[in-house]
């Protein structure tokens, strides 16, 4: 558990964060959500210490973060940025091996996990050898995450990992990174701009403003019901509904039943998300779709007047 | 190379051109009545004869022609074709020699003419055009050197070129041209060391201190200002004072005159390309790699070492290729303040109005400094970070 009380940072004149409150429970996925220049980043800094902080305290555990040693403290937690800051003279193995290294585990152990995690992020064994520059950006990325996660640390900072892809690998990395969590369950601070990446990955998301927490909530309370003007503008006024449709499946929405083949041709999987069953049904001008499982068979029905209300539903 | 299809290269078209014209319109050799008169010139038929002379313009003419082929292999058969050039030189100055100089007198001697002059000029800069192109470059460039240098060593080294007027000048000199070769390159790399070292610490130390790098900077720039004969002979008042004073410093050689004030110096001219280089290569790695070291637990010793370091080396020994070009042509002035070294003889020769002695002092510090050049390429080749690598 990552508990921040009162923390502050002051620059000279300006204070980047302003007497902030949060708390981030074990095992949960928290997005810091803001313009640029809102404090998000710093915040994240500083709870590894790369900023010293001005007042306040960062508990951790329960332990002030100031009673580790700041190497130490770093060593225990996973770190991730935009543009990968992998080390261009060294390989991708020697790149993940590095905090391993660092912490002085045994050659064959480092091996073993640099196996471990390429098979996790799927990577190709052969990319082990390969330099940073010879990988494609999506490639480049998960090895950054990949070495974040090395030495199996509680905790996970992540500074935009992900602002430097393109739209599809961008989508591909988040899905990956929602399965990952899925099993690992990471206490993971994510800074983003993109909100729709912080709907998307959030279990609770964090909105900043001006050096401040304007609203810590789940993503579905943050669309439903702003605490302020600012985070309403900011989550979109016009498509709030569809950002809501994009965060359930549609296995919360629909009707099970065992014959559903008959009521409609148009399927859909399981896991798709209630916005994705809106899209076929108006392009496939239909009311009802059928649910697939993932074995590909019919699982249930979902109809035209279901789809809303789904997060009333999980 | 990516694509097989070439365009056509102009500059060596028009460099092969020029070399053509210039083989035929200047002397390919002279021969001199004795050392300070001047020389009859012979053009390249009188010279070396017909033939030869044909087919060394047969040459030029195929790297003329094969520049303007568009297929890739040409790069390969133009350099080959370059190199056999530039070897044939030699034996065409010996092939000179045995036509003319049978029957000139006992204090005759044969110069190398305009015309031969330009083309060995030219053949260096086209073979340097062509390598840019080469595959292999970092391996043809030495072997090029060695086999040019062979072809030279083994003409003198015969005997063929005994006439010429260059090498009467070596034999006449033996020994001091070995002492000034020593003198050169301990001078030379003794002060690219000296400045190494301290121009490291320098650059280093001012990573983390803006105030005190601009100091360094602007010190290091103000020194590189000063002329150099200059500051040779600045230094002298002082170091004599100095060895007035402090007597004992005499064993060690120190004196106003002679290598201190030229090593001093020296260090001084090579601290501004080492401090701004060194220093560029460390500040110029990338912040959010350091910035991840850090983030990922590295202390700082780590970090500068396992990243910063590496990452900048490149740069860093660009920085020494430079400083060590730039000071072996520097010893050469040194020579003024008694400092030894091919400078002695460029001065000499300018004293005695003896041109072929000029040239032995100035041809071997081109030679040290093109052989600086080459080990310096393949030592950054050698030493850059795997990652750095261009990919071929």
């Amino acid at each position: 558990m990552i508990e921040l009380q009162d923390l502050s940072c002051q620059f000279g004149e300006s204070r980047a964060v302003d007497r902030i409150n949060l708390t981030i429970n074990t095992g949960e996925l928290c997005v810091l959500v803001g313009r640029s220049g809102c404090g998000k980043s710093t915040t994240l800094r500083l709870i590894n210490r790369l900023i010293p902080r001005s007042s306040g305290q960062i508990r951790i555990d329960d332990q002030d973060v100031e009673q580790f040693d700041a190497r130490q403290l770093r060593l225990g937690m996973g770190y991730a940025i935009q543009g990968t800051g992998l080390f261009p003279h060294w390989t991708v193995a020697r790149n993940i091996a590095m905090v391993p290294r660092l912490l002085g585990w045994s050659r064959q152990r480092i091996d073993t996990r640099i196996r471990e995690l390429l098979e996790l992020f799927d990577l190709d064994p052969a990319t082990a050898a390969r330099y940073p520059h010879q990988l494609s950006g999506g490639q480049a990325q998960r090895v950054g995450v990949a070495r974040s996660l090395a030495a199996d640390p509680p905790i996970l900072l992540m500074d935009e990992p992900f602002g430097a892809l393109d739209a599809i690998t961008r989508e591909a990395l988040q899905n990956e990174m929602l399965r990952i969590q899925s099993t690992l369950r990471k206490t993971v601070v994510f800074v983003t701009h993109d909100i729709d990446e912080a709907l998307k990955l959030g279990d609770r998301i964090a909105v900043m403003d001006q050096g401040q927490i304007l609203q810590h909530d789940t993503p579905s309370t943050l669309l439903r019901e702003p605490a302020s003007e600012f985070v309403d503008r900011l989550f979109g006024t016009g498509d709030r509904g569809l950002k809501l449709a994009s965060l359930y499946p549609v296995s919360t929405v629909m009707t099970p039943t065992k014959d559903a083949v008959s009521t409609s041709m148009t399927t859909i999987p399981h896991d798709e998300s209630v916005r994705q069953a809106l899209s076929l049904m108006v392009w496939h001008d239909t009311h009802a779709l059928t649910v697939m499982d993932d074995r590909r068979e019919p699982i249930g029905v979902v109809r035209w007047d279901q789809l809303a209300g789904g997060d009333r539903n999980a | 190379m990516p694509s097989s299809r070439r365009p056509v290269n102009r500059v060596l078209f028009s460099l092969s051109l020029l070399a053509l014209a210039l083989l035929w319109g200047l002397d390919t050799g002279t021969v001199v009545p004795n050392r300070i008169m001047p020389g009859t010139g012979h053009g390249p038929v009188d010279g070396i004869g017909i033939g030869l002379a044909l087919a060394i313009s047969l040459g030029l003419a195929g790297v003329a022609l094969l520049a303007l082929l568009p297929s890739a292999p040409r790069d390969a058969f133009i350099t080959v074709l370059l190199t056999a050039l530039l070897v044939s030189v030699p034996f065409l100055l010996d092939h000179f020699i045995t036509r003319k100089m049978a029957d000139a007198g006992p204090y005759a001697r044969a110069g190398i003419g305009a015309g031969l002059w330009c083309l060995l000029f030219l053949l260096v800069l086209m073979l340097g055009e062509s390598l840019k192109y080469a595959r292999w470059r970092r391996l043809w460039q030495p072997l090029i050197l060695v086999i040019t240098l062979g072809a030279w060593g083994l003409a003198v080294s015969q005997g063929r070129l005994d006439a010429l007027a260059l090498v009467r000048e070596f034999q006449a000199r033996p020994g001091p041209f070995m002492e000034a070769l020593s003198a050169h390159l301990l001078l030379a790399i003794g002060s690219v060391l000296v400045s190494l070292l301290i121009g490291f610490l320098l650059a280093v130390s001012g990573l983390h201190r803006p105030r005190w790098r601009s100091l360094v900077l602007n010190t290091v720039s103000f020194l590189q200002t000063i002329p150099s004969l200059a500051l040779f002979g600045l230094l002298i008042a002082p170091l004599s004072l100095l060895v007035d004073a402090v007597p004992a410093l005499k064993a060690f050689g120190i004196s106003g005159i002679g290598w201190a004030p030229a090593f001093l110096a020296l260090v001084a001219y090579s601290l501004l390309p080492m401090v701004r280089n060194t220093h560029v290569a460390l500040t110029g790695v990338a912040s959010d790699v350091l910035d991840a070291a850090q983030a990922m637990g590295m202390n700082g010793w780590q970090r500068f070492v396992q990243v910063r370091l590496p990452l900048a080396m490149p740069v860093v020994l660009e920085g020494i290729r430079i400083t060590t070009i730039q000071a072996i042509g520097l010893t050469a002035v040194a020579a003024l303040v008694g400092a030894g070294g091919f400078g002695t003889f460029i001065f000499q020769g300018l004293g005695q109005a003896a041109m072929d002695l000029v040239m032995l002092g100035a041809l071997p510090t081109i030679a040290l400094a093109l052989i600086a050049d080459t080990v310096f390429g393949g030592l950054t080749r050698w030493l850059a970070p795997p990652g750095q690598e261009p990919t071929r």
